[in-house]
């Protein structure tokens, strides 16, 4: 450490950029990640708001359940508790001049997951035509006791409560009765229901139904996984993008100390001691980096209008950080085994 | 008495047509207490004998003796030991770290070797006679090439060696320094009892030599001493 921490308080211009480079590809990378975590969750913050495990859907959805229509004859018998029947339709949302794309969630007021709902403002709907509506809807100018429309259906409907995380892949959901989904979806009553929704692990299905997880639910979303993956990749291109720069530049300023390190190797200082400085000085590089990367994130976490999706979570922006050090550290292989090699003899000749 | 010893010792480089015999049957010793000089034009092996002696290469055939024990056998760590705490090069070049100040070279020695040095009164005379006090706080790249190889005699001596190996530690300084630095090498050896060896073609420092070897195309013969 005394070499290294001496060599970078010596160099500070050159470390600094080394430091700045990695610096921003790290806030780059809590960046895509705070993104990457916003735009997940614009899917999933309704489900998971749910608190369910497993959900029931017709076959022929290919897993979204927006597009699941349940009759009767398809549910189970002997369902677990805390198992609801659910409707999903989306539609246009309109009050006025103010339209919205959203998801209408019918559910049944006696609904397990209506006690998971956490309202920000107003009351549960308790009759038809009533509904409560995500709460970012009430940016978008939709207001309390307003009357709205809501999909084909020519009914209008009152907003008597907000509600918090109420998305469902992208868009803002509107909670409102299984009776009134029916109209919105345009469904006689031989259908009941998108699917059934369950705290619980489902097990029974019938013959037109498939059960799947939350996470297998999610993956289904339309252009869900593909956005994640794209974010994964575009991160740990930088991540390896960060290890390349690290390794580069400590490989260069080992060989330009090629003939000092020699000459130490000479006077009997042990190769360990060297090569522990190299790590060093790379967990320096890297701890000052990713740290000042964090730091800017958090500030931009705290800067950025709530209508960015984006999500700094302390635990995931510490957990990013960490691996960024061990990854970096990686790129001091070269290095350390260059100074492993360096033959004495080669600076005094002979 | 500390001695270094070379025992019929041959080095060769390369084999066929690309062979080269850098060492021819050297015999050789530095005593505790005596000033060696090793003379010879560039090209006749001095650099080569003074990294076999220093442990960093090992010979091709023939002995290496420290105090009577074979020593050309050691490698690795147990050869960096022997060096870090027995031996002090000053080398010609990029002896200094660049990124530390004159103090912190010293320093350097204290975190690796950590018993041993030079207690603060011996090393301050050191300092006095080599006249780097005013240095302490300056980066190698602020020094004189004459400073630096003040600097590295200095470091090289801290950790108090049994053996100092020098290679052509007087290059860059001048008439008056060089007899000074010469004084200094015989000062060591006899009153701190050790064996001072100098690879060099400066025969300015030759007055000061207790023992003088001839080096020419890897023979090596003795000119002065017993």
């Amino acid at each position: 450490m005394f070499l290294a921490w001496h060599e970078i308080k010596k160099e500070k211009l050159r470390y600094g950029l080394v430091i700045g480079v990695i610096l921003l590809i790290a806030y780059l990378i809590f960046i895509l990640s705070a993104l990457a975590q916003g735009l997940a969750s614009q899917n999933t913050a309704g489900v998971n708001s749910w608190q369910s495990q497993s959900v029931l859907l017709s076959k022929d959805a290919n897993g979204n359940l927006a597009q699941s229509m349940l009759t009767k004859a398809d549910l189970p018998n002997d369902l677990p508790a805390k198992t609801d029947r659910i409707g999903l339709a989306q539609g246009i949302l309109k009050a006025g001049d103010t339209r919205q794309s959203a998801t209408y969630v019918g559910l049944e007021n006696q609904a397990a997951i209506r006690k998971t709902i956490k309202l920000t403002e107003g009351r549960f709907n308790q009759n038809n035509q009533e509904v409560v509506l995500g709460d970012s809807l009430k940016q978008s100018g939709f207001q309390l006791n307003e009357k709205v429309q809501m999909g084909l259906s020519q009914d209008q409907y009152t907003v008597v409560g907000f509600a918090k995380d109420g998305l469902y892949n992208m868009a803002p959901v509107v909670y409102g009765s299984m009776d009134d989904w029916a109209a919105i979806k345009g469904v006689n009553s031989d259908f009941v229901g998108s699917g059934l929704i369950s705290q619980k692990k489902l097990t029974k299905k019938t013959k037109n139904t498939q059960i799947l997880t939350k996470s297998a639910l999610f993956n289904k979303m339309p252009g869900y996984s593909a956005q994640n993956q794209t974010f994964l990749f575009m991160i740990a291109f930088l991540v390896v993008i960060s290890i390349v720069i690290v390794a580069i530049f400590l490989y260069i300023l080992t060989m330009q100390k090629f003939e000092n390190l020699a000459v130490l190797k000479a006077q009997g200082i042990p190769t360990s001691y060297l090569v522990m400085n190299t790590l060093a000085q790379t967990v320096v590089i890297l701890v000052f980096s990713v740290g000042l990367g964090t730091a800017l994130a958090a500030l931009t976490g705290l800067a950025i209008p709530k209508a960015v999706p984006m999500t700094f979570d302390p635990v995931l922006m510490t957990g990013t950080a960490i691996l960024l050090v061990l990854t970096g550290i990686i790129g001091a292989i070269i290095p350390m085994r260059i100074i492993s090699k360096i033959d004495p003899v080669s600076v005094i000749g002979g | 008495m500390e001695k270094l010893e070379l025992k019929a010792v041959n080095k060769v480089f390369g084999s066929g047509s690309n062979r080269v015999q850098a060492l021819s049957d050297v015999n050789f010793e530095a005593k505790a207490g005596e000033l060696t000089l090793i003379l010879g034009p560039s090209g006749s092996g001095k650099s080569t004998l003074l990294t076999i002696l220093g442990g960093l290469q090992q010979p091709s055939e023939g002995q290496v003796l420290v105090n009577g024990q074979r020593f050309d056998n050691q490698r690795g760590k147990a050869a960096d030991a022997f060096r870090l705490n027995h031996i002090g090069f000053v080398l010609q070049s990029y002896s200094l770290v660049p990124y530390l100040t004159v103090a912190d070279q010293f320093r350097l020695v204290d975190k690796v070797k950590k018993s041993g040095n030079l207690d603060k009164s011996t090393f301050q005379g050191y300092m006095n006679r080599l006249g780097i006090e005013p240095l302490l706080q300056k980066f190698p790249g602020e020094l004189s090439g004459g400073q630096s190889q003040r600097v590295a005699i200095a470091r090289a001596l801290y950790g108090n060696p049994d053996f100092l190996l020098a290679d052509e530690p007087t290059a860059a300084l001048d008439s008056e320094r060089v007899q000074e630095v010469g004084q200094l090498f015989k000062d060591i050896a006899e009153k701190a009892n050790k064996a001072v060896v100098v690879v060099t073609h400066d025969l300015r420092l030759k007055e000061k030599a207790d023992r003088i070897y001839q080096l020419v195309d890897g023979k090596i013969s003795l000119e002065k001493g017993e």
